[in-house]
């Protein structure tokens, strides 16, 4: 049979996020994929480079909506590991809370679009239920449902007192009820099963190879997490496990986030145990001293990557961000092949893409052939009030 | 089929419930009391160093000049605004304070710019900042 | 703790011998400074010797004066980030692709080259316009420092 070219995207009929695939497909089965990536491409890294490390820490929350604490703190980080900073025990432990927090919401939120995915409309409606007891709970420790703001140069902005300490606590305990169910489903359902088992296989010598990260690795076997590797923040004091499954499908890849939330659970739970007294952060200059930083953190998706290139003064030179779904796309990309149409929106949330974090460097405007940049401030003056 | 029984008690569970939704604007929603709002600013108290100005994000806040005072104080439009709250951090006369006032939705964008009228601003009488500053 | 650093900075700079200069720029944290020549036997050798390397990024930034080049290698083996380093020149920015070495470098390569022009020899299918708008000119590289001129074009 002929080959055919089947565009996908960037209006998907799998996920609410703009990219484009082009499946060359033999009758049912693909054998050829090309993905182009950068419909939302903003232009983050260039406009981080214009703005001071104060406005930066909410230009990279602004990355990506759901893993926006996860950029906070490695922006925070390795800010601060180029400045020489030590931040306070207590801030420490609760950067990991919140940080713990933000990783049970963005894994309900794929869990759940997983079995919408596969027509599995009561679970998505059960774990959404359980994701916005999550969200209210970080409404009460942020100020916000989404956007935490939390983290800041040499500290966080606001402390716990007891009452959001028990409503956590109890929270725990709740979630790990409605939690032990929906995973018994996961490994026992024969919808869930057939759907997700054997399907994308990514074989642990390749994911290696091409560079996977997060879930997607530790769904085929390879024990890495930046949390146990690297250990950052408080997750020095509070040792982590890993979780790993050998399978190596998205099924494996699925059972990876649900393990991994009562992991979160249990780390909440200790870090509020073992929560130190004191100050939650110290005074820090505006101004940076000259040098380099690399800091790396375990986002939801994955390992997150900023280095900075600082040349003295208030602004960064260089801003580098490597967020996890740009690196675990081409590890994806090999699965599709031999697979069916039918597998695609399967595979493809397996991954948990997040395409916001994987296109942003340039603010480009692009009329006419002509390119040309404008500030925020500019597109004020010209076309606003 | 062996968690059918749980689905069941859920199901009887909620029928005998309230329903979670709210008439939202007939009846009032309170946000956590942490909840970062709309900012409230006291013309009274600013000394226009421009600190909020400076640090806003987004630049939502801009510094207008005064000539008949000779002194200049912050103009926030809530369009640009995403409630960052770094302007309260920022400002060491505690001029700006948060609340949590989150209903802001106009017709018109003009109703967004909150700038202080000329016969409010008052010439600057020099003070000492009154609250610890965390950037320097 | 320390004592394992200058350890694990011992064997790297036994490694890698005279094809780099490596320094300790914190924990796990290495860097490794070498021309644009020696990157391949640089990775080749510290795959045998150290085991199973991943690609986690490659930063490319442009200085005064010339390109600079970062491979960001991490090791599973002895949990360490190198961040391999190499300069081009401005006139003629070309380092060599890794993307034969390991795969996983294949988007990181094809990115640095979208936006700051700098070619990756070697690199299977490197394409312009891979993360920018598809009708953005060929020579345009937006992060160069001559881009950096906001409200002009």
């Amino acid at each position: 049979m002929a080959i055919t070219i089947l565009p996908f995207g960037p209006q998907h009929p799998a996920l609410a996020e703009p990219e484009h695939f082009r499946f060359k497909v033999d009758g049912e089965v693909i054998v050829d994929v090309e993905v182009k990536i950068g419909y939302l491409h903003r232009g983050m890294e260039k406009l981080m480079s214009t703005k001071t490390y104060v406005q930066n820490i909410y230009m990279s929350e602004r990355i990506c909506g759901i893993c926006n604490v996860a950029h906070t703190t490695c922006y925070v980080q390795t800010v601060e590991s180029l400045a020489g900073l030590e931040v306070p025990k207590r801030a420490q432990f609760l950067r990991v809370v919140v940080n713990e927090l933000a990783r049970i919401h963005s894994h309900l939120l794929i869990i759940g679009l997983a079995a919408h995915e596969v027509g599995f409309e009561t679970m998505f409606m059960w774990i959404w239920r359980d994701r916005e007891l999550v969200m209210r709970l970080m409404e009460e420790l942020t100020g916000n449902r989404l956007m935490s703001a939390y983290n800041t140069i040499g500290g966080v902005r606001r402390d716990v007192d007891e009452k959001v300490i028990s409503a956590l606590k109890k929270a725990c305990t709740t979630l790990r009820e409605s939690f032990l169910q929906i995973r018994k489903v996961f490994l026992e359902d024969p919808l869930i099963r057939t759907r997700f088992v054997n399907v994308g296989l990514l074989k642990s010598r390749d994911a290696i190879a091409r560079s996977a990260v997060g879930p997607v690795a530790r769904g085929s076997g390879i024990k890495t997490d930046v949390r146990a590797d690297d250990p950052y923040q408080a997750y020095k004091d509070i040792p982590i496990n890993v979780v790993t499954y050998k399978e190596c499908d998205s099924w494996a890849r699925m059972m990876v986030r649900v393990d991994e939330i009562f992991e979160c659970l249990r780390l909440i739970e200790e870090a509020l145990e073992n929560l130190p007294s004191g100050e939650v952060r110290i005074p820090v200059s505006r101004k940076m001293p000259e040098g380099e930083a690399i800091g790396r953190v375990e986002a939801p998706r994955g390992e997150l990557l900023y280095h900075i290139i600082s040349k003295g003064g208030e602004k960064p030179y260089r801003i580098k961000i490597r967020t996890p779904t740009f690196s675990n796309l081409y590890p994806i990309v090999a699965t599709f092949i031999g697979e069916t149409i039918a597998d695609i929106p399967v595979i493809l949330i397996s991954i948990d893409p997040c395409f916001c974090c994987t296109d942003r460097m340039e603010f480009v405007d692009v009329n006419s052939g002509k390119v040309w940049y404008m500030s925020t401030s500019e597109i004020k003056r010209k076309y606003w009030r | 089929m062996n968690f059918m029984p749980k689905i069941l008690r859920g199901v009887v569970s909620y029928v005998f419930k309230k329903p979670v939704t709210k008439q939202y604007p007939l009846e009032r929603v309170e946000p956590a009391p942490v909840f970062r709002g709309k900012m409230s600013f006291n013309p009274d108290l600013c000394v226009g160093c421009g600190m909020c100005a400076r640090d806003c994000p987004t630049g939502a806040i801009t510094m207008e000049f005064y000539p008949h005072v000779k002194r200049k104080m912050p103009k926030f439009y809530y369009g640009l605004c995403i409630f960052c709250h770094q302007c309260v951090e920022s400002c060491a006369w505690n001029a700006i304070k948060p609340t949590t006032q989150f209903e802001l939705a106009t017709y018109d964008k003009k109703q967004l710019i909150e700038r202080v009228s000329e016969q409010e601003v008052k010439p600057v009488k020099p003070r000492r900042p009154e609250k610890k500053l965390f950037y320097r | 703790m320390e004592r394992k650093g200058n350890d694990l900075l011992d064997k790297l700079t036994g490694i890698i011998g005279p094809l780099g200069k490596v320094e300790r720029r914190g924990p796990k944290r290495y860097y490794v400074y070498t021309s644009s020549e020696n990157i391949k036997e640089i990775v080749n050798k510290l795959l045998k010797e150290l085991g199973d390397c991943y690609i986690s990024a490659i930063t490319g930034v442009e200085l005064e004066d010339c390109f600079r080049v970062y491979y960001h290698i991490w090791n599973f083996t002895e949990s360490v980030l190198l961040s391999i380093i190499t300069e081009t020149s401005k006139e003629k920015p070309e380092v060599p692709s890794l993307t034969d070495i390991i795969p996983g470098a294949i988007f990181h390569e094809n990115e640095a080259y979208d936006l700051l022009g700098i070619k990756f020899i070697g690199h299977p299918n490197l394409r312009k316009n891979f993360v920018l708008p598809d009708n953005s000119p060929p020579d345009f590289f937006p992060l160069r420092m001559s881009q950096s001129k906001r409200g002009e074009s």
